[in-house]
């Protein structure tokens, strides 16, 4: 395959047919719920409703799922550190409730990646860029949105092919030389994609282009039954978070 | 969609290094035949192909479908693309969207035409093409010779009358040239007329009707026999004898071949070559 992770895993996903209008209420009450419910245990629980959904039915590869978590993670990790210390008059030090708040901020943030995650790995962009429309979102962005997916594969490859090249010549055998070569391979491939999108609008011209790029989205009807679990299991979250809060 | 006279008169197209790199060609296209349309890189193929396609305004002369010479207002050109599409050579240049269905669909709805017929379309292409398995299919997971038929099948589901092709099997292995070939038979007898560029000359003496060679920046048109068998015009135009007529000539010097047209290819080479008594065939 010539992709990356997440979008493999979204098209190879056991609910890759289902109906991405269903996808997004269920990952949006798992959002809401990680945002508005107590940490304890409302994000334990909505980040674990996430993972077991995407490992479980879905079928999503542990590892694929891990990969896309780590940057998230990354940046949460950063994020709570700077909300738990503290400078004051006797310098760098720990927030009073720092344990409180760095577990809450995680908590939170964790929760919510995992269920944006969830819609990600399951859910190709050709389903999500027709529902966005659906949504009301400008006709523009979406297009943008679309033309940027294909085109960044397009280019992932162009970049791979020319940094095979300069490899076999040596190009990476010294830090000096890395430098250089990488400064020449951003520079050919920004020149590519301007040449790439000036060719695909003279492509997309000779098909008749001439308001948009308006194409046909797939059929993907939505399950009553997907639904009614999808609402059971988030009121069960928020009896189970509020009984405990 | 049904056959369609494309003409080229007297182009002169473009500018490079100071001469046109069209002066002057001309070319016929009769309804329902095969042209295959041959010359060295840089020769001006794909510049004939975007003229033919209304892509490329020439300088001077015309084009035109039917004897109706083709204007380039938006209107007209509008028309044009509904009877004659052009595929590029690099199927990346003409796929866009996420999925292959969704691709396809892009043309037919351009067309303005309802849900129910663009989806008929689409179905209809990409069968064509043999292609249908690969409908759900995100467009970044295919193979070069897979690409290369949904653009195909993205111009077919627009049921033009006239399909260009811009060197449709460049970079295929063979087994891809013959799933394309094949698409294209089944394309013909859905009364689509096919121009191929290509510089392949046994590619194009086994599967045209015509073949124009574009040379010295204008195009000479006759039967692939008359064309493929001018050493001095191949020569001129950078190009090679096909092998099936180099062997067929000499066969037929020796003997073993009968009088009249030479085989184009294996097949009908060995179909023509006498049997002998305990030799298989």
């Amino acid at each position: 395959m010539n992709g990356l992770a997440i979008d493999d895993a979204a098209w190879s996903s056991a609910w890759r047919r289902r109906s991405p209008g269903d996808k997004l209420l269920l990952c949006l009450g798992l959002v809401v719920c990680a945002l508005v419910l107590p940490s304890w245990p409302g994000s334990v629980l909505v980040g674990g409703a996430a993972v077991v959904l995407a490992l479980g039915p879905a079928r999503v590869p542990a590892r694929t799922f891990g990969r896309a978590v780590r940057l998230p993670l990354a940046f949460i990790a950063v994020g709570a550190v700077t909300a738990v210390v503290q400078l004051d008059g006797n310098g760098l030090g720990w927030a009073p409730d720092a344990g409180t708040r760095a577990g809450s901020l995680i908590g939170h943030a964790l929760a919510g990646s995992a269920a944006v995650l969830l819609l990600a790995v399951t859910t190709p962009m050709s389903d999500l860029l027709p529902a966005l429309r659906r949504l009301r979102v400008p006709a523009a962005v979406v297009e943008v949105a679309s033309v940027t997916y294909r085109l960044l594969f397009v280019l992932l490859e162009s970049l791979r092919t020319i940094r095979e090249a300069q490899t076999a010549r040596m190009g990476y055998s010294s830090l000096r030389r890395s430098y250089r070569s990488s400064g020449i391979l951003a520079a050919a491939v920004l020149t590519r994609s301007f040449d790439r999108a000036r060719r695909l609008q003279v492509g997309l011209a000779g098909r008749g282009m001439e308001t948009g790029l308006r194409v046909l989205p797939e059929v993907l009807p939505s399950s009553p039954a997907f639904l009614a679990a999808s609402a059971l299991g988030l009121a069960g979250i928020v009896s189970i978070s509020l009984a405990a809060g | 969609m049904s056959h369609r006279t494309l003409t080229a008169q007297r182009l002169v197209v473009g500018y490079e290094r100071g001469r046109p790199v069209l002066d002057g060609a001309s070319l016929h296209l009769p309804a329902g035949r095969r042209l295959a349309v041959l010359g060295a890189n840089g020769s001006g193929k794909t510049t004939l192909l975007r003229c033919l396609s209304g892509a490329l305004q020439p300088s001077s002369g015309a084009v035109a479908v039917d004897g109706a010479r083709l204007e380039y207002s938006r209107r007209a050109l509008r028309a044009h693309r509904q009877e004659v599409q052009l595929v590029l050579q690099d199927p990346d240049d003409q796929l866009f969207s996420a999925s292959v269905a969704q691709d396809v669909s892009f043309g037919p709805l351009n067309l303005g035409l309802d849900e129910a017929a663009v989806r008929a379309r689409v179905d209809e292409a990409l069968r064509l093409l043999a292609v249908d398995a690969l409908a759900a299919r995100p467009t970044h997971h295919l193979s070069y010779g897979e690409r290369k038929r949904v653009a195909i099948a993205g111009a077919v589901a627009m049921r033009p009358c006239v399909l260009l092709l811009d060197e449709p099997t460049a970079g295929l292995d063979p087994s891809a040239v013959a799933e394309t070939l094949a698409a294209l038979a089944r394309l013909q007898e859905h009364d689509s007329t096919v121009v191929m560029s290509t510089h392949d000359v046994n590619l194009a003496l086994r599967w045209a009707d015509e073949v124009a060679v574009v040379v010295d920046r204008t195009v000479v048109q006759g039967s692939p026999e008359e064309i493929l068998g001018d050493d001095a015009l191949l020569a001129r135009a950078r190009l090679g004898r096909p092998w099936a007529l180099t062997l067929g000539a000499r066969l037929r010097d020796l003997g073993m071949l009968p009088d009249g047209p030479l085989p184009r290819d294996v097949a009908g080479l060995l179909a023509t070559l006498p049997e002998r008594p305990g030799i298989p065939t």
